[in-house]
């Protein structure tokens, strides 16, 4: 609270900006990063109190990123342990149901018939899709299977954990294309799997900032 | 860092604005992490005074471990100083 309050006495530039470094260390425990904000705060307030203006002394102090950096080598160098966005953020959780919900979806179209025939001595036949048509049907289905796992893929290779929105944006939409498209015939089955893509393509990749701090969610994944 | 604080204690704020504007820091707001490891390794101590508008300061100064640290770094980088400048040195002498 008292944090609070003296942020706004510095200005909502400086509160953005303290939340913005906050938000590159949430990754760290609460207790790591409540020493850094306090440290880049009074470094702030006194570049302030000499005369700098706010966007002088944020410009001085460095990016975000610059600033949080060596807090995060610290934390690493201290613990072991890197200091990287965790793979099961709730944005790859509702992913994982949207892949569970799209392989629910080529189960069903499989499964469930897909029409009627009437054989030569006038029997009516359920038809199916493997029957009908052969392996080759299957090649179409590895659309919304990739576009559904190649997101969560993306999210296990350090470099691009942390640009979420870049895989499951265009997934989301080819996902969600391929359902309409296909309405006439197994698109709906994939109907439930591309909202909760789109879910998922909505919701921020990195961790909130734990409860009970100010909470800052980054719109970057 | 522990040359800025051979010439006396100093806080944060005046340690950022010395290796700043000699180009040694990428931002003023990195200096910290490096400030709290040095605390750490015992190289610095630190002390809290109040400030002319009433906030308190912390300022750094160098432990004695500290400067044998400095002392001992000065010694290795003259010697690696020396063998740079010899070496590109004789790398322009080669195009020239």
């Amino acid at each position: 609270m008292e944090g609070r309050a003296d942020s706004q006495v510095l200005g909502a530039s400086v509160s953005a900006y303290l939340h913005s470094v906050e938000a590159e260390l949430a990754t760290i425990p609460r207790s790591d990063r409540r020493d850094a904000r306090a440290a880049v705060e009074d470094h702030l307030r006194e570049s302030i109190a000499k005369g700098a203006s706010a966007s002088e002394a944020i410009r001085d102090t460095g990016s975000p990123r610059t600033v949080a950096g060596p807090y995060l080598q610290a934390y690493e160098d201290r613990t072991g342990r890197r200091a990287e966005p965790p793979f099961l953020t709730p944005a790859r959780v509702v992913q994982l149901i949207a892949l569970a919900l799209v392989v629910a979806g080529i189960l069903v179209a499989f499964l469930l018939p897909g029409g009627v025939s009437v054989d030569g001595s006038g029997r009516v036949r359920s038809t199916y899709l493997l029957p009908q048509y052969g392996p080759g049907i299957l090649v179409p289905f590895l659309i919304p299977l990739a576009a559904a796992a190649i997101p969560l893929l993306a999210g296990l290779w350090r470099r691009t954990r942390s640009h979420w929105r870049l895989f499951a944006v265009p997934g989301a939409l080819v996902l969600t294309g391929f359902a309409v498209v296909a309405s006439a015939s197994v698109g709906w089955y994939f109907a439930p799997a591309a909202v909760a893509a789109l879910v998922a393509a909505a919701l921020p990749g990195r961790p909130r900032i734990a409860a009970g701090d100010r909470a800052v969610v980054t719109a970057e994944g | 860092m522990l040359g800025i604080l051979d010439g006396g204690e100093a806080y944060g704020w005046e340690i950022s604005k010395v290796l700043s504007e000699r180009g040694l820091i990428a931002g003023e707001g990195t200096l910290y992490p490096l400030l709290n490891r040095l605390h750490r390794e015992g190289l610095v101590s630190t002390r809290w005074q109040q400030s002319e508008s009433g906030r308190r300061r912390k300022y750094y100064a160098l432990t004695g471990e500290g400067y044998a640290r400095l002392n001992a770094f000065r010694g290795v980088w003259g010697e690696f100083r020396n063998n740079v400048d010899k070496t590109i040195g004789s790398h322009d002498g080669g195009q020239g």
